[in-house]
């Protein structure tokens, strides 16, 4: 440790290996700030196309958000992550981050993460998936205010293209005050219509999706397009509904969180009551049912386990450790091979009384004693005898 | 005037100038200069880079020990052919023993001649030459050193060259172990086993034989020589100066080449044999406290 020293230790392959012995050794010592800046040093001039590339540098980020996992979520941890890499990719990085905290089983982690790219992800139809993952994390780790609020919120926007949803009204109220805001729906608004993508920066402003705003100027195809665009996202919010169902369904049975199974089966039954013609709504059913059935003291649990011998079973996950492939780099030691191993008796007789031979050998010596120059000084090996 | 006469009176005159004394009167023999007189005379032009003078030495050695073993005088013709460069025609076979010191000096020459002349694969690196300087009178009575002279042979001229220029103008093959590093290889084992605890050659040959087997990439066969070396001369190492005049020492290239031949202990032995991985780290940590450059020092400590 104390022999390789601090950060940096060079971009080639045996400085990104000392970076990972480093790593490897802080981790064991618990030493995480030492830790956190070995990676900085080592991931923070490449994209993650390099990274995932070259086996060392994926392990040391694999190592890191380890390390990150192990602390407490917050917004120095995300601001870690940004220079955990270049900061274009800032977003898909804290988005694999919550991923990987999903995957290990830090819950907690994952909701907070999810739930502020659901805030703050430019794209809006990433943002509703972000959402949805974080219902889910929140249903695995317990939460349950945390549950019902991200579960109610899924189920309430499925209701958006009917009408506003109430849970939405301070945000819009916020868009509607903003004139700057609404200049730039118009602007978003205008590039959906021309088939460009959606602006990040625009629609990071904009709620996810706004009936009432049609622009200034009503067309037939601006209302066809609307239409389209509210039958989109409905879709998109139904699966988005399904996804966190399923995916919570097996947490919420495992921990035995009746308070959020209740939130879960009331939910789905008021969205399958309400509507029950949507295209996920028999499996939305399939999952209700399921749910309801492990409702110990509901009536509803009652009516889905009446005459059968054992509820259905909910099947989950098992996460596998991670081990690091990270392959030995070559780095041989240079090592100038001797200049000779001629040693010459200074006297003609006497084979004990040696002394390395001074000049080079290869090059003419009495070449060197005939074309020295007048004047030039002799090579000083050449004047002296031993 | 009898051509041998003749030949005698040439050599005398130039002993006498190689010796530094007055000519002989004419009409008079000199008397023969003792044998050591011309062996220092050839010691002393070979260490102020004569090498015409002491090759005219040499052939009156030759003259006086023609048929006979003499180790001496083959030591200091080898060592007078490798400062001409003169190419072998093939690596020398594997010796018979070197207890006497000057077959153990005159296969230090061979084993430099070997690497000076040859290229990978054990051909000359060139023939080309030019006339030895300061040689020209010579020409039409030299015989080539060690080749029986009977009395009823022809004289021949025969041209001592200068191979130097000719194998610096010709480019040396960077690659692989090839059949001259083999060569060499055995060459400096053979001798290194052989060589006194005290031989002054002896880490210099170990450094030399190390290095080689870390370039062809034979990281154990690495670790075993320099251990070998040191369990047969461990005062030798240790004693070695770190630094030299104006450049590292040889202490220091000894230090680093057995640190990097830790790369040939395997992992598995590191982990269970004790001894073995206190050893490597004495070494790596020796390597690391010295003034390399930082790319080796990163090595170094990465191995750490």
């Amino acid at each position: 440790m104390a022999v390789l020293g601090p950060p940096p230790h060079g971009d080639d392959a045996l400085g990104r290996h000392i970076a990972f012995l480093q790593i490897e050794a802080h981790a064991r010592a618990h030493r995480v700030a030492e830790l956190f800046a070995e990676a900085r040093a080592a991931l923070g001039p490449h994209g993650h196309r390099v990274v995932e590339a070259d086996a060392t540098l994926a392990a040391i980020a694999d190592r890191a958000e380890q390390a990150l996992l192990g602390s407490p979520p917050g917004p120095e941890s995300l601001a870690l992550l940004e220079s955990f890499g270049v900061p274009a990719e800032r977003l898909a990085r804290i988005e694999r981050f919550a991923e990987r905290a999903t995957e290990a089983g830090a819950f907690a982690t994952a909701m907070t993460v999810f739930s502020w790219l659901s805030e703050n992800d430019p794209d809006g139809g990433k943002r509703l998936q972000h959402l949805a993952r974080a219902s889910v994390a929140a249903a695995r780790a317990g939460d349950r205010p945390a549950f019902a609020r991200t579960f109610g919120l899924l189920a309430g926007q499925a209701d958006e293209p009917e009408g506003r949803s109430d849970k939405r009204a301070p945000v819009d109220q916020r868009a509607a005050g903003d004139q700057h805001a609404a200049s730039d729906k118009r602007a978003a608004s205008d590039k959906r219509a021309a088939g460009d993508k959606q602006d990040p920066r625009t629609a990071a402003k904009i709620p996810p999706m706004d009936p009432l705003d049609k622009g200034f100027i009503a067309s037939r195809e601006g209302v066809q397009w609307e239409r389209k665009e509210r039958r989109g996202l409905s879709l998109a919010w139904q699966r988005a509904l399904l996804l966190v169902a399923r995916d919570a369904l097996a947490a919420l049975i495992d921990n035995d969180d009746q308070p959020s199974l209740t939130v879960l089966v009331d939910t789905l039954q008021a969205h399958l009551t309400a509507h029950g013609r949507g295209p996920v709504d028999a499996e939305l059913t399939t999952i209700y049912r399921a749910a309801s059935a492990h409702l110990k003291a509901s009536p509803r649990g009652y009516a889905a386990r009446v005459g059968q011998p054992r509820i259905p079973l909910v099947l989950g996950d098992i996460f596998v450790a991670r081990t690091y492939a990270v392959p030995l780099p070559a780095a041989p030691i240079a090592v100038p091979p001797p200049r000779s191993v001629l040693y010459v008796p200074r006297n003609g007789n006497d084979p004990g009384d040696l002394a390395p031979w001074p000049w080079q050998l290869g090059v003419s010596v009495a070449a060197l004693t005939e074309q020295r120059p007048t004047g030039a000084p002799a090579p000083r090996s050449l004047e002296k005898t031993p | 005037m009898s051509p041998r006469r003749k030949r005698a009176l040439l050599f005398a005159c130039l002993c006498g100038a190689s010796c530094g004394a007055a000519p002989p009167p004419v009409g008079r023999t000199p008397p023969p200069a003792p044998r050591t007189a011309l062996l220092e005379a050839t010691a002393h032009d070979v260490w102020k880079g004569r090498l015409a003078a002491a090759h005219a030495t040499l052939l009156v050695l030759s003259e006086r020990s023609a048929g006979a073993s003499d180790r001496v005088l083959d030591y200091w013709s080898e060592l007078l052919a490798l400062l001409r460069c003169e190419p072998l025609a093939r690596p020398p076979a594997q010796g018979r023993g070197f207890g006497e010191p000057w077959d153990q000096l005159r296969r230090l020459a061979q084993i430099e001649r070997l690497r000076v002349t040859m290229d990978e694969d054990a051909h000359p690196r060139s023939t080309a030459g030019r006339l030895l300087p300061g040689l020209p009178v010579l020409k039409g009575l030299t015989w080539p050193v060690e080749r029986e002279r009977w009395s009823d042979e022809k004289e021949l001229a025969v041209d001592v060259r200068d191979s130097c220029a000719a194998i610096a103008e010709t480019p040396s093959q960077a690659g692989g172990a090839g059949t001259r590093d083999r060569a060499l290889a055995r060459l400096l084992t053979e001798l290194r086993t052989q060589l006194p605890a005290t031989h002054p050659a002896l880490p210099q040959v170990a450094l030399a034989e190390t290095t080689l087997a870390l370039e062809a990439g034979s990281t154990h066969d690495a670790w075993q020589l320099s251990r070998a070396a040191l369990q047969q001369a461990p005062a030798a190492f240790a004693a070695l100066p770190l630094k030299a005049e104006g450049s590292e020492g040889l202490g220091a290239a000894w230090v680093l080449v057995a640190a990097a031949a830790t790369d040939g202990v395997g992992p598995v032995e590191a982990k269970t044999d004790g001894a073995l991985r206190t050893e490597v780290i004495e070494r790596l940590r020796a390597a690391a406290a010295g003034a390399y450059s930082a790319s080796v020092h990163r090595a170094l400590a990465w191995r750490l």
